[in-house]
């Protein structure tokens, strides 16, 4: 909180710099300026996250930070009070249709894409495993299991008001029980959003 | 890499702010959020599509094995003599294991066989589709018992339905007429597929 804060005064500190360089020289201005911040949850953002209205919208849910997170693990709110299971299978390719949506809640069209990772885990090579040399998680543009979202050639186009529903595939072969399959990244992955004039 | 993601996280922020009051109307240049996923692999008894061994079936504990958390089904060695089944015959093993649906929405649940290797994944007097040469049945076939107690065949062209929550227990029948028991061939030593698709929850 404290990094983020410093990050929002650095550029007001930039803009009242310009007005005041033709005025002779200074040591340091100083300049108080208001400044209202409003910070919506993932769901009324901007970039609007929000899990889907669909069975599989159950593999998500909205933290109390107002995150979307996904979790297919025990992690997931709804494992402790249903019959869900608490992760995918080993050895096995597993297909989420529409767990999550992504809403332009901007004014403008914006092109949106997840962000890869040079550390993005995939199936080993050469081992004999299906799929080999894919990637242990991808996200798709709903029913479109060919059609990657991720890395920013693959980004879809959101016009603003518009929203899109995301579907994720896990392979996990070679992975064993105990296996987190995103450990390589730290579970995190990171959804950008462009948008321009 | 995690001061590299800490890095965007804090990005993010900023400029998702910075529309709210700058600009008022809603615009945002860039916004890039990151979230946490988190997948976790499981045994299969806990995983999403459920597989386990039956503690109150002999079968299950005499042939069903859980190994690194994945089940399989070793019909072999008895103990008391008996190393395989019989040739020439039709042979029923009742409650090998569960079969659950442990996802959200109601599973159409099937199997498939490996592409048929004669005499290395399949005994080589099968015919290339895993049926036996003289009669043209499944040599394999898995099934569950109805609430009449009767043998309900799962062919691979067949699915069953589990609703979210539910299981069913899955026997293994084995047919081997025409087969020649003399060659030290197992009738069958491969993986079988299993594939359980949701409609509900989406088709792909």
């Amino acid at each position: 909180m404290k990094r983020r804060k410093f990050l929002v005064g650095t550029g007001l500190s930039a803009t009242a710099g310009v007005g005041l360089i033709g005025t002779g020289a200074f040591s340091q201005v100083e300049s108080e300026r208001n400044l209202t911040i409003g910070l919506a949850k993932d769901p009324k953002a901007y970039l609007g996250l929000d899990v889907a209205d669909t069975p599989n919208g159950e593999y998500g849910y909205v933290d109390d930070n107002g995150r979307l997170r996904i979790a297919m693990s025990d992690e997931n709110p709804s494992a402790a009070s249903s019959p869900m299971g608490l992760g995918v299978n080993s050895d096995a390719t597993s297909w989420f249709q529409n767990v999550f949506t992504v809403c332009n809640q901007g004014t403008k069209e914006a092109s949106v894409y997840v962000q890869d990772d040079e550390d993005w885990p995939t199936v080993p090579l050469g081992e004999g495993y299906p799929e080999e040399g894919k990637r242990r998680l991808d996200f798709h543009l709903e029913e479109h299991r060919q059609q990657s979202i991720l890395g920013e050639q693959n980004a879809v186009t959101l016009i603003e008001g518009s929203c899109a529903m995301i579907s994720v595939t896990i392979r996990a072969h070679s992975l064993s029980e105990g296996d987190q399959v995103l450990a390589e990244i730290d579970n995190q992955v990171t959804i950008n959003a462009n948008s321009f004039d | 890499m995690p001061m590299k993601r800490r890095k965007f996280l804090i990005g993010a922020g900023a400029l998702a702010a910075g529309g709210a009051t700058a600009l008022g109307t809603g615009a945002f240049s860039r916004v890039e959020a990151e979230r946490t996923v988190s997948i976790d692999v499981e045994t299969d008894s806990n995983a999403y599509l459920g597989l386990s061994k039956l503690s109150n079936s002999s079968n299950s504990q005499q042939f069903a094995e859980v190994s690194d958390g994945k089940l399989s089904v070793n019909i072999g060695d008895s103990g008391n003599g008996g190393s395989g089944v019989n040739p020439d015959s039709t042979t029923y093993f009742d409650d090998m294991f569960q079969l659950s649906n442990n996802g959200v929405a109601e599973a159409n649940i099937s199997y498939s066989f490996p592409t048929y290797n004669s005499g290395s994944n399949g005994h080589p007097d099968l015919t290339n589709n895993w049926k036996t040469p003289t009669d043209s049945n499944w040599a394999i076939c898995f099934y569950y018992l109805d609430s009449n107690d009767n043998r309900q065949m799962i062919t691979p062209n067949d699915a069953v339905s589990l609703d979210a929550g539910n299981s069913d227990k899955i026997g293994v029948r084995t047919m081997t007429h025409g087969l020649d028991a003399t060659t030290n061939d197992p009738l069958i030593d491969g993986s079988i597929t299993i594939v359980a698709d949701a409609p509900d929850a989406g088709s792909p």
